[in-house]
């Protein structure tokens, strides 16, 4: 039986996935050691913070299987289907439902050898309208940087997870920032790849075409390890090759209708860009060829109509079992005309043509997330106002590689970050720049309290 | 179809996102076609399955 004592001492150095298996390479650590730390963070930490909505310990320990990321425990958002597991997607449409097999991501994990720890917190169906409601089978997961505040969603249960060491790294899924906000919100590194690279099968719907898996880590070098693992890309290879002569598109005005973004996050922007000019990037003020608000306005269309396409019959059937973000969503949903729906996907079609042409002159663009910090949880509009209110949809929209990283911290020490696209296929040039980022800057050795 | 004791909530959040697509561009030639509604693959290495990475 491992002591307090011990499980302490590895916290810091194994609560990555590259110090968990130096660790264990160098014979400083075994994969038991690692994951029975995970599990005593997740027995102190799950009651307050609510990250956790399945654990299966038992299961966890008993994964034996060999693999690159043998030893790594990780954590799955509750909306992707594991063989004999709770598949609940925080709905009370779903109670009871167990999985009877693996969604593909999954079995790509296990063969990994990365034991799973269970299913891990998201809003009803992985979606919502940014507003909390309380009124879930689960209760909300707390940002572990500050328990009064919002953890980013719908994969509301990974950034925390991650960020506490509870799991070294988590499979959330985005449509219109819910891998990026969770890991904005709790200064993780979310990764969108290009779409179809992981397989969204298994995976309960959101919408028919925005949909992605991604993975959060606590740095951009272990999502490229994990991502590396499940797909045989040579990603950290890559990355290592340092932001000198990358062309960085600098997209700092989000333009009209929207607001700028919050001043501290503005100063860790300019202070990051410091950064990867020192390294040699090329950097060159930019602008993306539509206003990130109208890409937001065509996500949400098409966002509200595609889902209430897939929830219509749960919708006409028990809307009184659903929370009332995704009721909301799914009647705004149902009052989309056909010909808006059209009129979204031809700016859509317009959009992706013309970000085509932009990178001819760009490997990266470098932008904000959300243009808030973490809100408090609950109040209105604060919380819708961090989900709407982003550069994110432009990355949704065209299918965009997409990167969040923590650049920082507020004054009062919530994580700051910023966003990192690219060009279909060309991730490599998304890891150059963040992992050098990462690097040069010391902002991964401080973690929640 | 609504279910009738949300069809007054329903009237309400209709009018949001009708004036959220209301901002939408509409300008478009006759012949410019929607994207597809599913996840495309837009560039030719993504097409082919090719990735740079590496």
């Amino acid at each position: 039986m491992k002591s307090a004592l011990s499980i302490h001492c590895m916290q810091s150095e194994v609560m990555t996935v590259a110090g968990a298996l130096a660790a264990m390479a160098e014979g400083r650590a075994k994969a038991e050691d690692i994951l029975e730390a995970c599990l005593a963070r997740i027995a102190a930490l799950n009651n307050t913070l609510h990250a956790v909505h399945y654990l299966d310990a038992a299961g966890a320990r008993a994964a034996r299987n060999p693999g690159p990321l043998a030893g790594i425990p990780w954590g799955i958002k509750d909306n992707f289907d594991v063989a004999g597991q709770p598949c609940i997607a925080n709905s009370r449409l779903r109670a009871g439902r167990i999985a009877t097999s693996d969604a593909p991501i999954v079995s790509m994990l296990r063969k990994t050898g990365a034991p799973l720890l269970g299913k891990l917190a998201t809003w009803e169906y992985g979606t919502g309208t940014g507003a909390e409601h309380f009124d879930l089978p689960n209760p909300p997961a707390r940002n572990p940087w500050d328990r009064a505040r919002f953890t980013g969603g719908s994969s509301t249960g990974a950034g925390v997870a991650v960020a506490t060491g509870m799991a070294l790294f988590a499979i959330g899924s985005d449509t219109t920032g819910s891998v990026r906000l969770p890991a904005a919100a709790t200064g993780c590194c979310g990764v969108l790849m290009t779409p179809n690279v992981l397989p969204m099968e298994g995976g309960l719907p959101n919408t028919y075409s925005m949909d992605r898996p991604g993975p959060i880590t606590w740095t951009a070098k272990d999502a490229a390890l994990v991502l590396d693992a499940m797909l045989g890309t040579q990603l950290r290879a890559a990355g290592s090759a340092g932001a000198k002569g990358l062309r960085v598109a600098v997209v700092r005005d989000p333009g009209p209708g929207l607001p700028a973004a919050q001043p501290e996050l503005a100063a860790a922007f300019e202070a990051g860009l410091s950064v990867l000019s020192r390294l040699g990037a090329r950097l060159t003020e930019a602008k993306l060829p539509w206003p990130a608000s109208t890409c937001l306005d065509a996500a949400r269309v098409i966002g509200a109509a595609e889902s209430a396409s897939i929830h219509e019959d749960e919708l006409r059937r028990a809307p009184e079992l659903m929370g009332a973000a995704l009721r909301d969503k799914l009647l705004a949903g149902m009052g989309v005309s056909a010909v808006d729906y059209l009129a979204a996907q031809r700016f859509r079609r317009a959009f992706t043509t013309e970000m085509e042409r932009f990178w001819d002159a760009y490997d990266v663009v470098l932008c904000f997330g959300t243009l808030h910090l973490p809100p408090r949880l609950g109040v209105e509009p604060e919380s819708s106002n961090y989900t709407m209110e982003t550069m994110l949809t432009p990355a949704s929209l065209a299918g965009l590689p997409a990167l969040v990283q923590c650049n920082g911290f507020s004054e009062t020490g919530l994580p700051l970050h910023w966003q990192i696209m690219t060009r279909q296929g060309n991730e490599a040039a998304m890891f150059r720049a963040a992992m050098a980022f990462e690097g040069a800057t010391d902002w991964r050795s401080r973690r929640p309290a | 179809m609504i279910p009738p004791q949300y069809a007054a909530r329903a009237v309400e959040l209709a009018k949001g996102i009708t004036a959220i697509a209301a901002r939408l561009p509409r300008d478009w030639p006759k012949e410019h076609p929607p994207a597809n509604p599913a996840c495309e693959a837009t560039t030719a290495s993504a097409k082919t399955g090719e990735q740079k990475n590496g």
